[in-house]
């Protein structure tokens, strides 16, 4: 096991350093200059070059990758100009409430997909295997914004049930609960239709190995069985959740910037329409990191459950 | 039924009005200048909280100036802050103009590069300091010496164009400043809307850099509460200098998307929408909401690319795409609100060419015209830049598909594209004639056209101080006579008959396209009483009350 850490450490160093090179290129070559939004539309030369030259963009590119990938290693991920704060502290704040929105998201998204797919998976070719097919398709086809909106306009807009956003921590937890309703459901739609699907086609799979009718002829009870399928199935499930949970971690843009949840997406969203060169390095950065972690984490989890991983690993 | 969420109901609010009233209510409100001079608050009042979606991405920074353009000034630094000079925006019969504020008054010297300012005694920075000359040398040192200890780059970027043509200042005694200007230059005072005075005691405790989360000016309310991203909350200051305004708070939400500040207003989290899509109108209205649309000064006028051919020399093809926009039917499709530009600025504006009636939609006359320029129906393609989005860009997208039609019916083929706002002002700085940027014919402008005069130079005039990009390469020897010559006359009629001719000779020459006025469509629930939309971008929060709060 201590080799399945060690060695998923060293892998995500060379997956983070190119992750910030090609994003660092990327921002380069992109239209529309960082400057932009820090002058008047009449700027003149000598005012854009001395506002260029205080955010460094007068070096080569190298030397400000170079310069920004050994402050980043001391843990300085730099100050945005544009902003006119740490970018750590902007990242801090951005992931405590995206952190918040994806762990209700994946708990709800993740448990009620567990529960239809167990259910169509073990009902297969049923009424609520249909039906759950149909609406996992469904999450799976509507695209996140278009829900958002929907739910934006009738729940909030005309029946005025729930706010239409924002994270108001400091307004209480009742109005953070009711504030979380809506870019919850938005978010954790497609998570529940995948986990749904995955789970499902999993049982399938399991129910129909040879060790289930040998344990049927053990005369193990049928929720015995059922556990037993459920155990083995689960593997598919838990690396597709936690794609899952490093994506919603990852923020969605859409989502967030439609019920103004400050956090990572909305962030990444607005440095790069801005071209804040600190925040989209910076934010890019944390959200590489967080997929390789919640990866590292599945891992050790399906290997905790599965001996057939444990034994691959080792 | 008030809901939890539902913050038209704030209890705390009301308490604290009723706090601040009673705290202020023995004390006899200080001297009123001519811009809010019967506009005194009744200290008695509890105004209520105002609770804002504006249509930025973000908080606009409470720095001096701050960002996100003109919504930055409308909602955070107009209320925020008081500026040597504040335009008188309780009206909206006329363009607003400057009138005191932190000067009671000025004098300008006969060649119209000196001017004193005499500042308003008595008045005092949200933290209790006093307001003085030192207060004003010391922003203005912020803004303009890079020796200064408490220069501030940013700022000084952001706020270049309002001190470009201030030479030297000096502080003459404690309530006297007097600045000296690089030429004779009558528009001093309309840049002055823009220099934010906030206190130097608190930069000087807490830095530039920290500055923002402690913004504090002299202006109607004091900022309580600032969370990057999130909201700000904007409390009224009993001891503005002209007396409290009415409300209570201003809470401010930043919102791009349209459909979520619909939906912010119709669950009543907000009182206040900017620009929500045009067609919910008729539903908002059906459901006793306010709408307010009003002309003022803002178009949305493309530029063409004089640099080059096909645009440069040739006036009858300017011409010709003018006489081909269907500008009602542009204004259909977005449920009129905006309407057919004639000129630059909109009719009724102290700029507009009185006798020149522009370009009506003329399809027959714009082949004519076309044919003339030397092009055949099909024979030609353009290319034109356009912003998707933005804060005071109107729709563009609809906006553009009705104008690729329009000009296919006269056989001009348009290739769109589609870019960011930072795009457009990144090109805009480049010029058109930059390696990257060469291949557009036509670029996309949402001018605020004619609000202040100042603000012509940048898109006029062929030589711009400093060196500035001239960004179409339009080079007109008569526009840049008549813009030369109207700052410096020292009576407005006569700048206004300066640029009058700056205009008509712009119309006549087709140097834009004179496309669409906006009529800053905003929304409020039946609550808000009091609002005048004026003619500007700016509006003026002292005399609104909120009357279910």
């Amino acid at each position: 096991m201590l080799r399945l850490i060690i060695r998923r450490i060293l892998m995500a160093v060379p997956i983070l350093i190119g992750v910030s090179i090609i994003v660092f290129l990327l921002m380069s070559v992109v239209p529309g200059d960082p400057e932009a939004g820090l002058v008047p539309d009449d700027a003149t030369p000598a005012e854009r070059q001395a506002i260029r030259h205080q955010l460094g963009l007068d070096q080569p590119l190298p030397i400000r990758y170079f310069h920004w990938a050994v402050s980043a290693l001391h843990g300085d991920l730099g100050y945005s100009t544009l902003r006119r704060r740490e970018v750590s502290d902007l990242l801090q704040q951005a992931w405590g409430n995206t952190f918040v929105l994806a762990a209700v998201s994946a708990i709800f998204g993740i448990a009620l997909g567990l529960l239809l797919g167990y259910l169509a998976g073990t009902r297969r070719g049923k009424v609520v295997d249909r039906v759950v097919s149909i609406f996992s398709l469904g999450g799976l086809s509507i695209p996140s914004f278009f829900l958002a909106i929907l739910l934006l306009g009738v729940l909030s807009g005309q029946l005025r049930l729930f706010p239409s956003g924002g994270a108001t921590f400091d307004e209480g937890w009742g109005v953070a609960i009711q504030s979380l309703v809506l870019p919850v459901l938005s978010g954790a739609m497609i998570t529940m239709a995948i986990t749904a699907r995955v789970t499902r086609a999993a049982i399938v799979d399991v129910f129909s190995a040879d060790f289930v009718e040998t344990l049927r002829a053990k005369g193990l009870t049928e929720f015995g069985v059922r556990m037993h399928v459920l155990r083995n199935a689960i593997s598919p499930v838990l690396t597709t959740s936690g794609v899952q949970i490093g994506a919603l971690l990852g923020g969605s843009v859409l989502v967030e910037t439609i019920f103004r949840w400050p956090g990572m997406g909305l962030l990444l969203y607005t440095a790069i329409s801005t071209r804040d060169l600190e925040v989209v390095q910076g934010t890019t950065l944390v959200i590489a990191l967080t997929f390789v972690v919640i990866n590292l984490v599945v891992d050790l989890v399906q290997a905790a459950i599965d001996p057939r991983v444990r034994g691959a690993v080792s | 039924m008030a809901l939890p969420f539902d913050r038209r109901i704030d209890r705390r609010a009301l308490l604290a009005g009723g706090l601040a009233t009673a705290a202020v209510a023995g004390v006899g409100l200080t001297a009123c200048g001519p811009t809010n001079s019967g506009s005194q608050s009744d200290a008695s009042a509890t105004g209520g909280t105002l609770s804002i979606a504006m249509s930025a991405a973000n908080i606009p920074f409470p720095s001096t100036p701050p960002n996100q353009g003109y919504e930055g000034y409308r909602f955070v630094g107009n209320n925020i802050y008081d500026a040597l000079t504040r335009l008188n925006l309780d009206q909206d019969k006329t363009l607003p103009v400057p009138h005191p504020s932190l000067a009671e008054k000025w004098d300008v010297s006969e060649d119209l590069k000196t001017w004193t300012f005499t500042l308003r005694k008595g008045v005092t920075f949200h933290d209790g300091t006093a307001f003085n000359a030192d207060a004003v040398i010391f922003q203005l040192d912020r803004l303009k010496n890079e020796k200064f200890k408490y220069f501030s780059e940013t700022d000084a970027a952001n706020g270049a164009t309002q001190v470009r043509y201030i030479d030297k200042y000096e502080a003459v005694d404690d309530s006297t400043v007097k600045i000296t200007c690089t030429q004779p230059y009558a528009w001093l005072h309309w840049d002055l809307l823009h220099v934010y005075m906030p206190s130097p005691a608190v930069i000087k405790k807490v830095g530039n850099d920290k500055y923002n989360a402690h913004a504090t000016g002299t202006g109607p309310f004091k900022m309580t509460k600032y969370v990057d991203g999130e909201t700000m909350e904007l409390t009224r200051y009993d001891k503005w200098w002209p007396g409290p305004v009415k409300l209570d708070k201003i809470v401010l939400y930043p919102q791009p998307e349209a459909a979520s500040r619909l939906s912010m207003l119709q669950s009543g989290q907000v009182n206040w929408a900017e620009v929500p899509t045009p067609d919910s109108i008729d539903q908002l209205k059906a459901d006793g909401d306010q709408i307010f649309m009003h002309k003022y000064p803002h178009g949305i006028m493309p530029r063409f690319n004089l640099f080059r051919k096909p645009f440069k020399g040739n006036t009858k093809l300017r011409q010709a795409l003018n006489y081909a926009l269907d500008r009602d039917g542009c204004a259909a499709l977005i449920n009129n609100v905006g309407y057919g530009a004639k000129q630059y600025v909109y009719e009724g504006h102290p700029d507009y060419a009185p006798n020149n009636p522009g370009y009506s939609y003329d399809v027959a006359k714009a082949k004519q015209l076309l044919s003339e320029s030397g092009y055949q129906p099909g024979e030609l393609t353009i290319t034109m830049g356009y912003t998707t989005g933005g804060s005071g860009n109107m729709f563009p997208d609809v906006m553009m598909q009705k104008l690729q039609a329009d000009f296919k019916a006269i056989g001009v083929a348009t290739k769109l594209v589609p870019m960011e706002w930072t795009v457009l002002i990144s090109i805009g700085l480049d010029g058109l004639n930059s390696d990257k940027w060469k291949n557009l014919d036509i670029l996309w402008a949402s001018p605020a056209a004619g609000m202040t005069p100042t603000g012509y130079n940048s898109t006029f005039m062929s030589k711009r101080p400093g060196g500035q990009a001239n960004a179409t390469g339009l080079d007109d020897p008569v526009i840049d006579k008549n813009l030369t010559l109207a700052p410096q006359q020292k009576e407005e009629k006569d700048q206004h008959a300066y640029l009058q001719k700056m205009m008509d000779q712009a119309v006549s020459q087709a140097y834009f396209l004179f496309w669409m006025h906006d009529l800053n469509l905003r929304v409020m629930s039946a609550d808000v009483k009091n609002f005048v939309e004026p003619q500007s971008w700016w509006v003026d929060f002292s005399k609104i009350t909120v009357s279910g709060s």
